[in-house]
């Protein structure tokens, strides 16, 4: 049976937000990229853990292979605040775009599904990475290479969602496969677009290398059995730079062919049609080369922080870009919604909303606190 | 109704409730757990015993590994699974409750870095290089936050169930304060400390002395005895405070709910005499056995108590206002009378014709009863139910729903797609009937 109506029809009608837009969108894009860059610490370190095992030969007491086995332990720590921290923008992401992100999930429900076993089958081979050389030995890298490929897939599905849910032409598919494994690979924008995030989240993984020895360095390391001196440390920060830059050089490559991926009046954007899009993008750009020459010049907290700034410059293009690509069913669907009764209407809503403030502001308190009591009883908790 | 349907091999219901009752069982382990470390650390540090502060880390290790990232990410899984199989009751519960989910995963988020904390700084704890205080109060946090969890989750699960005033006000306050509010918080939370004192029982038999070993087990074993006292007032009060009609869903006791609304009288004794049996003295191999079957009926205890909640609310998911298939009933006339196919382009067409009346069927089907029913699978499988019954019995059924079968919702649709779905529901019973 194939939908013979057209794809705006296919579009529901979203159910009454419970708050001003604005508002929902600034949490969206704050809690996105607090999520972006624990994903990209994942990604990142992963990838780089699979390289240098698979460059490094295995011997337990070695200091470079307890680097690395120590640097693969944070692996499964920032998974575990990934996951948390992707609560928040995908509820958001439902609250303002239930009728796109809904169904487009259902039409790849099988993969969309899936990432809760990919996410947890690399999050339990990173931590038995982490564990200690005895308990996987040379096999380390085999569960390396699973775990990263689990995260690829899984990243790779996030983004077939990300750009099905913007296109309601492309969920005509549905026709001819409704048992939820429809892939949006018909999108020319899926590829570089996905190219894009794992790259930069290589380029964050090589920034996370590269602060932590700093951090050690300073610290005067060693580590429980870790490099023994600076020399050791310069050369873990020379190695994540390394990454880093490399990573963000391909960027330029990959970027571009995202940006020129995109419809034309998308692309267009970007290039002086929208001043929000386009100032982001300058500035963005400009960030990307500061951080560059930061991590020339081997100055990582600098290098860290123009590239926070960066992510967060991107995520807030990539909502510019959502809203602009939805726009004709978004205006069509708010208005329906708008002219449909709400039965029951809401209220108490705004004491839900302080509820939830004083809550966020209670948390990120205790949250600091136990930073503070972990920080001050050792160097590495 | 205006959202695709997930066309499954085996239903969508059964797939939720796989999920939930894992991530339920861990979830609120995670909960009893949190005050069982404390008071356990307490312990240990008031007797000055590093075997009880050691066996404690090891503990926390295993909240670490199992609750934190299986329960943590089964939880999302629920929620992408509901919102698959359910996307009109996700949306609305989703845009309802945001603060509550948004509050739920700041609560969450303090979990997780009380836990992370509580865990990587024990044994600095124990060596002397952070004070038991600072480390005592990280662990306080992690058993605050956790419950914190519960309180607000409980909110919304008992507002599907009972939602009060909610229909007639819209009030947040009303839906989430529903009428099984604190009945289902006291025997939940009852739960979870029972739950906590089964696996500390199970990690407790590999505390290496024998003196500590079995001081801690049966330590352990209270966490399971006592709090049977809360799980069983929490029970009667939860029963009670349900209005007569969910009452009545129960003790109708159709047919997928009654080995569960059977199960919960027999696992519950069963689960405290296994734990007294520990209490009182097992031994050796024997009690390696008895830990395996009390961890047993600690998952048939919750399965059995979330699956006769579910069925409870047959045939609603939100009491009163949306049935289980996601049709709100204040779309039933209308569908009723300008068809089922008139409220969404997901269909393809909006008239059943010849050629497409099975096509139509089938989409029927999936729309309005395979959140609930298996077709040759597991959970109210339709060919046992169907097999006899025709075309001319199954729209006679489909006719009585809703009225002369409660817990079933009406079918919403016209005469025409009536016969539609029971052609479909035929024809693919006798094929499967006949291979």
């Amino acid at each position: 049976m194939t939908p013979a109506l057209p794809p705006a029809a296919l579009v529901p009608v979203p159910d009454p937000i419970p708050g001003p837009w604005g508002w929902f969108q600034a949490l969206l894009l704050l809690t996105f990229v607090v999520h972006l860059l624990f994903m990209n610490v994942v990604l990142g370190t992963a990838v780089i853990t699979l390289f240098r095992s698979l460059r490094t030969p295995f011997a337990p007491g070695d200091q470079i292979n307890v680097d690395i086995r120590e640097t693969a332990a944070w692996v499964p720590r920032a998974m575990a605040l990934a996951v948390n921290f992707g609560v928040p923008p995908l509820l958001f992401l439902q609250v303002l775009y239930g009728q796109f992100i809904y169904p487009s999930s259902i039409l790849m429900a099988t993969w969309w599904l899936g990432i809760v076993g990919f996410v947890m089958m690399a999050y339990y081979g990173f931590y038995l990475y982490g564990l200690g050389h005895a308990v996987l030995g040379p096999r380390r890298t085999l569960v390396a290479g699973i775990s990263v490929a689990l995260l690829l897939v899984n990243a790779f599905v996030l983004t077939n969602n990300a750009t099905l849910m913007l296109d309601p032409a492309r969920w005509t598919g549905y026709a001819a496969s409704p048992g939820g494994t429809l892939l949006n690979w018909g999108e020319p924008s899926l590829v570089p677009r996905y190219l894009h995030m794992v790259a930069g989240a290589v380029a964050v993984g090589g920034l996370f290398v590269a602060g932590r020895a700093q951090l050690l360095l300073k610290a005067g390391g060693p580590v429980a059995s870790g490099p023994q001196g600076p020399q050791d440390w310069n050369l873990r920060i020379t190695e994540g730079l390394k990454w880093f830059s490399h990573a963000t050089y391909a960027q330029f490559v990959l970027g571009t062919w995202f940006l020129l991926s995109l419809p034309g009046p998308m692309t267009r954007l970007f290039m002086g049609g929208h001043g929000l899009a386009t100032g982001a993008f300058a500035l963005g750009l400009a960030g990307t080369v500061l951080a560059l020459v930061a991590a020339r010049q081997r100055r990582v907290w600098l290098a860290a922080g123009a590239t926070v700034g960066v992510i967060f410059l991107m995520a807030a293009m990539r909502a510019v870009l959502r809203d602009a690509w939805l726009s004709p069913h978004l205006d069509a669907t708010m208005a329906k919604a708008a002219s449909v009764p709400v039965v029951p209407p809401m209220a108490g809503q705004d004491g839900a909303a302080a509820l939830f403030v004083v809550s966020l502001v209670a948390g990120i308190a205790a949250v600091w606190w136990l930073v503070v009591i972990a920080r001050r009883s050792g160097k590495e908790a | 109704m205006q959202y695709p349907v997930w066309q499954l091999p085996v239903n969508g219901g059964l797939l939720i409730a796989l999920i939930s009752v894992i991530h339920v069982f861990v979830a609120q382990f995670a909960v009893g757990g949190g005050f069982f470390l404390v008071m356990a650390e307490r312990k240990g540090h008031a007797e000055g015993s590093n075997e009880i502060l050691q066996w404690v880390k090891r503990h926390s290790r295993f909240f670490v590994l199992l609750t934190m990232v299986f329960g943590g990410v089964t939880g999302v899984g629920i929620w992408l699974i509901i919102s698959l199989v359910s996307p009109a009751a996700t949306s609305q519960l989703v845009h309802l409750f945001l603060y509550g989910w948004a509050t739920e995963w700041v609560f969450f988020l303090g979990e997780i870095a009380a836990l992370l904390v509580y865990y990587y700084t024990f044994q600095r704890c124990i060596s002397g290089r952070m004070s038991k205080k600072d480390h005592m109060a990280a662990g306080w946090l992690y058993a605050l936050f956790a419950f914190l969890s519960l309180f607000m989750i409980n909110g919304i699960i008992g507002f599907m169930l009972t939602p009060g005033e909610w229909p007639r006000t819209g009030n947040f306050w009303d839906g989430f304060f529903n009428p099984t509010f604190w009945p289902a918080l006291v025997f939940r939370f009852a739960l979870c400390l029972l739950l906590a004192g089964l696996f500390a029982m199970i990690t407790a038999l590999r505390i290496p002395g024998p003196a500590t070993r079995e001081a801690m087990v049966r330590w352990s074993a209270k966490w399971v005895c006592l709090p049977f006292i809360g799980l069983l007032l929490g029970a009667a009060w939860y029963f009670a405070a349900l209005p007569p009609a969910q009452q009545a869903m129960i003790l109708r006791r159709t047919d997928d709910i009654r080995p569960f609304v059977l199960a919960w009288p027999v696992v519950t004794p069963l689960l405290f005499l296994g734990g007294l049996a520990f209490f009182v003295k097992a031994s050796g191999r024997a009690r390696a056995v008895l830990a395996g079957v009390v961890l047993l009926l600690g998952l048939a205890q919750v399965g059995a108590f979330e699956w006769v909640r579910e069925t409870g609310r047959r045939p609603w998911v939100i009491h009163g206002y949306m049935y289980s298939n996601g049709i709100r009933a204040a779309d039933v006339e209308r569908m009723q009378r300008d068809g089922a196919l008139s409220l969404t382009a997901w269909a393809g067409t909006r008239q059943v014709t010849d050629d497409n009346r099975l096509d139509v069927g089938r989409f029927l089907w999936a729309q309005q009863c395979s959140s609930c029913h298996g077709m040759g699978n597991p959970m109210l499988d339709m060919v046992p139910r169907a097999a006899k019954r025709g075309v001319a019995g199954l729209e006679a059924q489909l006719a009585g729903q809703g009225k002369l079968l409660p817990y079933m919702p009406p079918f919403c649709g016209t005469p025409a797609e009536r016969n539609a779905l029971a052609v479909y529901i035929a024809h693919e019973v006798a094929r499967r009937v006949s291979k």
